[in-house]
């Protein structure tokens, strides 16, 4: 059940891929599909696809919830959370990206 | 003439001025006070006839007729002047002590005992009575006068002192406190008093600035009025929210943490239903903390059947969000009923929120079941909504998410039809073009020919233009004669 309901969103994130060079971005996209880091092992761990895209701009350590996606039963894709379109207002603003997936019932959280 | 008018009327009015009551006192110039200082024999009379309750301007003045005119003034003026100035009133003793200062003339013992006497009726604080006892010396109060000042300030705590408007004062336990410094006697509290001071101020239990006064009144023996306070704690709860209710409910629970700890009170049995309704009133992710507080102070868990209630609560509302903040912290899983998600539809759709439809729909994963009357209703509403806030430049887009319109025109497309089609035409009119390409595509609704006309114009697919305007000639006129006008240059 819970990998039925997990397997149906798409996850997008954007990592910081300052001073890399392309093996270097190229190594880290492969470890990160691999679910090297928390999020992407969480996301892999429930059957969560999700795309990786990397951003200049910023030094986060954690990467930028991009865009959250989910199938309807009725088969189609709708966006169900947006990270440029979050206002700073919104209660999840100010949360790590996992609390956000967890909250969004895309992950579910450890018991 | 002249002199007489000045030694009867003039001089007293001269004193009149520096002893106006309007409160700024004149300072007054050299001249006026030489002739004072002249006539003091005279003057001296209408000074003590006024002086009263200006006793520091009294004093600058005496002090200024002394230094600069030689005035000279005897012991037995200035303690006939401390007479005058005795009154029940704070300024009395700013008066005596400025005098006391200036002159160096001690009050009589009578004088002092009166001084105290009034001092304890009239409006004291800690500063005075420190003030008093700098220029008096510590006040020699028997058991009966010492009583009475403590029993005024019970009297004063109990609300039974007439008090000057605008001067109202709260009493402070700081002013008693440094009166039974002074003294070695103990006062003998009058029992009643107390407990009505108690009465009187239980509308302040959850107040933390009054918490040392129920400390202090518990200490003297004061019992709290039981049914009183269960009235008050039980009012708390049903209190109108003043607040957002996260901080209502965060208050709430640190005010009956106050009263049950400064009355020593449990709550009773018939309280567990209010407990109860609080729980579900309040809980949500943003309160976690306020309820555990609740629970840690009055032993009642907030247990899964009222999360349940909640999740319901918030399911009826439409608020998918809350729910799932709320299962993500209490890592609860909530419990879906079909029931419930249809009454939520309902709920939404008759208030026109057909993006918290949507989210219900990605929530739940149950698709409406609803009559089209109630799909007419939510556009409505959209509608309405749509031209209340067109003044404050809000637009569809940002009144319901386009995937929305999808959504909605999959399930219920005769409705969406009609409100699209209804729609576009205030959305031309308003040249909101790319909004309105937008929800063609969303919804793949075809609009009429007179909108389909104006949308092949503004893409300048002129041979659709031709073929449309040909067979609706006259509605094009009538509804967007502008547009029709472009026709002449097509042809």
């Amino acid at each position: 059940m819970e990998k039925n309901i997990a397997s149906r969103f798409n996850v997008s994130l954007q990592y910081s891929s300052d001073m890399l060079s392309d093996k270097e971005r190229h190594a880290k996209r492969k470890r990160l599909y691999n679910g090297n880091d928390n999020i992407t092992s969480a996301l892999k761990h429930s059957g969560v696809s999700y795309l990786i895209s990397f951003g200049f701009d910023f030094h986060f350590a954690e990467p930028i919830l991009e865009r959250v996606t989910k199938i309807g039963r009725d088969r189609i894709e709708y966006e169900i959370f947006n990270g440029w379109k979050c206002l700073a207002s919104s209660p999840v603003c100010g949360h790590s990206v996992l609390d956000v997936l967890v909250s969004l019932r895309v992950i579910r959280n450890k018991k | 003439m002249e002199k007489i008018k000045l030694r009867t009327t003039g001089l007293e009015r001269l004193i009149l001025g520096y002893f106006n009551t309007s409160g700024t006192t004149e300072e007054p110039d050299n001249a006026q006070l030489e002739i004072v200082a002249k006539n003091w024999q005279e003057s001296g009379k209408y000074f003590k006839k006024h002086f009263k309750g200006h006793s520091y301007s009294a004093a600058r003045i005496l002090k200024r007729l002394r230094k600069e005119f030689n005035v000279g003034f005897t012991e037995e003026e200035i303690r006939d002047l401390y007479d005058e100035l005795i009154l029940p009133d704070v300024d009395c003793l700013r008066g005596i002590a400025s005098f006391a200062q200036e002159f160096s003339v001690p009050l009589t013992e009578p004088q002092t005992k009166k001084f105290w006497n009034n001092f304890f009726r009239g409006k004291w604080g800690n500063y005075d009575l420190e003030d008093a006892v700098k220029y008096l010396g510590k006040p020699d109060l028997n058991q009966e006068e010492l009583n009475y000042a403590c029993n005024d300030f019970l009297r004063d705590l109990a609300g039974l002192k007439v008090r000057e408007k605008g001067t109202e004062r709260m009493p402070r336990l700081e002013d008693l406190s440094a009166l039974l410094k002074l003294v070695s006697l103990t006062p003998q509290w009058d029992m009643e008093t107390a407990g009505k001071a108690y009465e009187y101020m239980i509308p302040l239990l959850d107040n933390p600035f009054a918490e040392k006064k129920f400390i202090f009144l518990r200490d003297i023996g004061v019992s709290p009025p039981v049914e009183k306070v269960r009235k008050f704690y039980r009012e708390l709860f049903a209190r109108k929210e003043r607040y957002s209710s996260s901080r209502e409910a965060g208050y709430i629970a640190e005010s009956l943490e106050r009263v049950l700890k400064l009355t020593n009170l449990s709550l009773e049995q018939r309280d567990r239903k209010l407990i109860l309704r609080f729980y579900r009133q309040h809980l949500s992710s943003d309160n976690l903390e306020a309820i555990r507080k609740m629970e840690k102070i009055i032993g009642i868990p907030c247990d899964a059947e009222i999360v349940n209630l909640v999740f319901g609560d918030m399911l009826r509302r439409g608020d998918t969000a809350s729910i799932n903040h709320l299962s993500a912290e209490l890592k609860i899983t909530p419990a879906i009923q079909e029931s419930i998600v249809q009454e939520a539809y309902r709920n939404l759709f008759r208030e026109g929120k057909l993006d918290s439809a949507l989210k219900m729909y990605l929530f739940s994963d149950i698709e409406p079941v609803t009559d089209p009357k109630t799909i007419e209703m939510a556009y409505k509403k959209l509608e309405t909504k749509l031209r209340k806030k067109e003044r404050s430049c809000y637009t569809l887009g940002h009144t319901v998410d386009f995937q929305t319109f999808g959504w909605m025109s999959r399930r219920f497309p005769e409705q969406t039809g009609k409100f699209v089609k209804r729609h576009l035409r205030t959305m031309i009119h308003e040249g909101r073009f790319p909004e309105i390409e937008k929800l063609l595509s969303s919804t793949n609704v075809s609009p009429e020919p007179e909108e389909a006309y104006v949308l092949a114009c503004k893409k300048g697919d002129w041979k659709l233009v031709k073929s449309i305007f040909e067979a609706n000639s006259d509605s094009i006129t009538r509804l967007y004669p502008e547009y029709a006008r472009l026709y002449q240059y097509v042809v």
